[in-house]
C-alpha cells in the first residue's frame, strides 16, 4: 500500500460482488466489482477525493460488502504525519466516498437519530405532496433500503422522493415544479434547485451546519412509454408497474412506492440490484443526459465544489480569495458610496473592503458557506453589506436581481472578481446579460479574471479555470459588450503565472440596445 | 511464363486459377487507383455526415433549450402579474 495505490490480491476479491475499505474501523471507500473487476495485478488507485486524508498512520482493512467478512488487513504508515489517519469532516464525522467520486456521510457513521429526523422530514414531504394531488413515491436509495431490507441503507447519505406528474411537457413540468419551489420556501423549508424536475430540501441543525437532505425528483411518463425521473431514469415501463402504488416498509415506516417496484429499480440501477454494491456508481447513458441537461437545466454546475472549498474557514483558503485590487479600481472610479454588487462574492474580501471605504453593497453568491464567510469577515470588519444568496445559472433568480436593480433610483456598479473564467458557458450569459443591464443603467462593470489556466488544471476545481482573452471578447461582442481598459496585473507571482487581467466592460459604441442574445 | 504457370495451375485446380486471376485484376494500378479513390470518397462522406450529425444534435439541444426558456419566462411573467404592486 502506497500513497497512490492499493493492492488487493485478486484471489481474495474473487467471487465477490463488492469489497469495502476500511480505515480504523470506518469504510472509506467501496469497490462495485461487477462493474469494475480487480485488475490482475490487484493494483487499485485510491480515489483523488480520498487521497488527501492518508497521511499518518491506520489499519487497513478489506471486508466483503455483503457479508463483513474480513478479507485482508494491514498497519500502514502513510505520508508524515505521526497521527492516526481520520477520514473526517470539519465536525470530525467519517467521511467516505460516495457515488459521485466526493467524501460524503453517510447513515453508517452518523449518529442513530439522523434516521428518524431525515424520515420524518421525509413523512412531512409526502403529506406535503398528497395535499397537492402531487402522486409521491419513494425511490432511489430509500426504495431499494426498504425493498431489499427494510432499513435506511448505511452507505446512503438522504432520503428520495419523486412525485409522478401529470404533465408530459418540459415547460410544464418545470412551471409545476416552481410552484412546488414557492410552496415549499413558504414553508420556511430551505430549498437547492438541481433541475426544474430536480429540488433538495436541505435540513439544517440548531448551529447552521447541515443535518441532512431530502431529494424531491419529478417523474413522468412519455408517449413512447418510457418512464423519465431526471436526472438518471430513462427507459422503458409500463404505466402498470408505477400506479397503482404499492406500499413499502422502512424502517416500521409505511411509504408509498412503484406498484412492480422491482421493475423502477432494474430501470434505475440494473438486473443486479439485489446484490448489496456500495461502491455502485450510475451511470447515465448520455443520451439521456443530454436532454435532461436540456429540458430542465443544470442550476448547481460546481456548487458542491464551492462549498467543500469554503467549509473549512478563511485561513485555508488560497491568495485569490483575499485579492481586493477590482475593489480598489472600481472604488478609485465610481462616485464614492455608490451601490456596488459583488456578484460571486466567495468569501467577501471585496465586499468588505468596499463597505469599509463607505460604499453600499450586496454581496450575491450561490454558496451558502461562502455568505457565512462573508458574513463572518463583515462581523470583523464592522462592516456593513446586504448578503444575497442568489443563483446566476438561474434565469428567474437572475431576472429578479435585474429587477432590483432597475428599481434604484441611482447606478448600480457591479464587480465580478474571479467569477466569469469559472462559471459554466450559460450561466456566464446570463452574467453578461446582467453586465448590459448594469451598462445600460449608467453603471460601471469592473471584472477580474484568469486567462491562463493554472499548472494542475483539472476539471474538479474551477479555480484553476481560464478565459481566453480573444474568445471572450467574442462572447462580449455577441451582447453588445466590449472590455476596455484591460490591464495584466503584476504585484504578484500569481498574477504572472494565471495573467490575471483586470478591466471594465461596457456597452459597445453603437450597440447601446445590444444584441438580441 | 505467366500464361504457363497459370495453365499449370488450372490443371490442378481451375477454382484456384480463376481466384488468382481475380487476385491480378484486383491489384492491377487501375483498380488499386480506383478503390484508394472510393475509400478517399466514403472516408469524404462520413466526415460530412458527422459533421451533420453534429449540427443536428447541437439543433435538438438548442430546441429543448427553449422548453427550458419558455418555462422560466412564463414563471417570471405569471408571477410577477399575479403580484400585487406595492403601493
Amino acid at each position: 500500500m502506497t500513497n497512490n495505490h492499493l493492492k488487493i490480491d485478486p484471489a481474495v476479491a474473487a467471487e465477490r460482488a463488492s469489497i469495502d475499505i476500511l480505515i480504523n474501523g470506518h469504510r472509506v471507500w467501496s469497490v462495485d466489482l461487477l462493474s469494475e473487476p480487480l485488475p490482475k495485478d490487484g493494483v487499485k488507485e485510491w480515489p483523488a477525493a480520498l487521497a488527501p486524508f492518508l497521511d499518518g498512520h491506520a489499519e487497513v482493512m478489506v471486508v466483503d460488502s455483503a457479508t463483513g467478512e474480513e478479507l485482508a488487513g494491514q498497519s500502514v504508515r502513510l505520508g508524515t504525519s505521526q497521527s492516526a489517519i481520520a477520514v473526517v469532516d470539519h465536525q470530525g464525522r467519517w467521511l467516505a466516498v460516495n457515488k459521485w467520486g466526493r467524501m460524503g456521510k453517510s447513515f453508517a457513521g452518523a449518529e442513530e437519530g439522523l434516521r428518524d429526523r431525515l424520515l420524518d422530514h421525509l413523512d412531512d414531504l409526502v403529506v406535503f405532496c398528497e395535499s397537492r394531488n402531487l402522486r409521491p413515491f419513494v425511490v432511489g436509495g430509500t426504495l431499494l433500503g426498504a425493498v431489499r431490507e427494510g432499513k435506511i441503507l448505511g452507505h446512503d447519505d438522504d432520503a428520495d422522493l419523486a412525485y409522478l406528474s401529470r404533465h408530459t411537457h418540459p415547460s410544464d413540468l418545470a412551471l409545476e415544479n416552481f410552484q412546488i419551489e414557492r410552496e415549499l420556501e413558504a414553508r420556511g423549508i430551505e430549498v437547492v434547485r438541481h433541475s426544474t424536475a430536480h429540488l433538495q430540501l436541505t435540513f439544517r441543525t440548531s448551529s447552521g451546519k447541515v443535518d441532512g437532505y431530502v431529494d424531491l425528483f419529478t417523474a413522468f411518463f412519455r408517449d413512447d412509454g418510457t418512464i423519465n425521473q431526471p436526472f438518471h431514469v430513462r427507459g422503458p415501463m409500463p404505466e402498470a408497474s408505477m400506479v397503482p402504488f404499492s406500499t413499502v416498509t422502512l424502517e416500521g415506516r409505511p411509504y408509498p412506492a412503484p406498484a412492480v417496484p422491482e421493475d423502477w429499480l432494474v430501470v434505475n440501477y440494473d438486473e443486479n440490484w439485489r446484490t448489496p454494491l456500495p461502491g455502485y456508481k450510475l451511470h447515465t447513458p448520455q443520451a439521456t443526459q443530454r436532454r435532461f441537461r436540456n429540458w430542465f437545466g443544470s442550476y448547481n454546475f460546481q456548487r458542491d465544489f464551492w462549498e467543500e472549498h469554503y467549509e473549512s474557514g478563511v485561513a485555508t483558503l488560497p491568495s485569490d480569495a483575499h485579492d481586493v485590487r477590482g475593489a480598489e479600481y472600481l472604488a478609485a472610479h465610481v462616485t464614492g458610496g455608490s451601490r456596488v454588487v459583488d456578484l460571486g462574492c466567495g468569501a467577501g474580501s471585496n465586499a468588505a473592503w468596499l463597505a469599509t471605504h463607505g460604499f453600499d453593497v450586496t454581496a450575491v453568491d450561490y454558496s451558502p458557506n461562502a455568505l457565512s464567510l462573508t458574513c463572518n469577515r463583515l462581523g470583523a470588519n464592522d462592516a456593513d453589506v446586504s448578503l444575497l444568496r442568489l443563483n446566476l445559472n438561474d434565469f428567474r433568480q437572475y431576472a429578479e436581481l435585474l429587477h432590483q436593480l432597475a428599481d434604484e433610483p441611482r447606478p448600480t456598479h457591479v464587480l465580478a472578481s474571479h467569477l466569469l473564467e469559472r462559471m459554466g458557458h450559460l450561466g456566464r450569459y446570463n452574467v453578461l446579460r446582467a453586465f448590459r443591464h448594469v451598462a445600460r443603467l449608467g453603471g460601471t462593470v469592473v471584472a477580474v479574471i484568469d486567462t491562463v489556466p493554472a499548472p494542475d488544471v483539472s476539471f474538479r476545481d474551477p479555480s484553476t479555470w481560464h478565459l481566453e482573452v480573444s474568445p471572450f471578447k467574442n462572447e462580449l461582442a455577441s451582447f453588445g459588450l466590449s472590455l476596455i481598459r484591460p490591464r495584466l496585473l503584476t504585484a504578484t507571482p500569481r498574477d504572472h503565472q494565471r495573467r490575471t487581467l483586470l478591466c471594465e466592460i461596457a456597452l459597445s459604441p453603437g450597440s447601446v440596445k445590444g444584441s438580441a442574445q | 511464363m505467366k500464361e504457363k504457370i497459370l495453365a499449370v495451375l488450372r490443371s490442378i485446380s481451375p477454382r484456384l486459377a480463376d481466384r488468382a486471376i481475380r487476385a491480378k485484376q484486383l491489384a492491377s494500378p487501375t483498380s488499386v487507383k480506383s478503390r484508394i479513390h472510393r475509400v478517399a470518397l466514403l472516408e469524404a462522406r462520413v466526415e460530412t455526415l458527422t459533421e451533420q450529425v453534429r449540427e443536428l444534435r447541437e439543433e435538438i439541444d438548442e430546441s429543448r433549450r427553449d422548453a427550458l426558456r419558455v418555462a422560466e419566462l412564463t414563471d417570471i411573467v405569471e408571477h410577477r402579474l399575479s403580484t400585487p404592486k406595492e403601493s
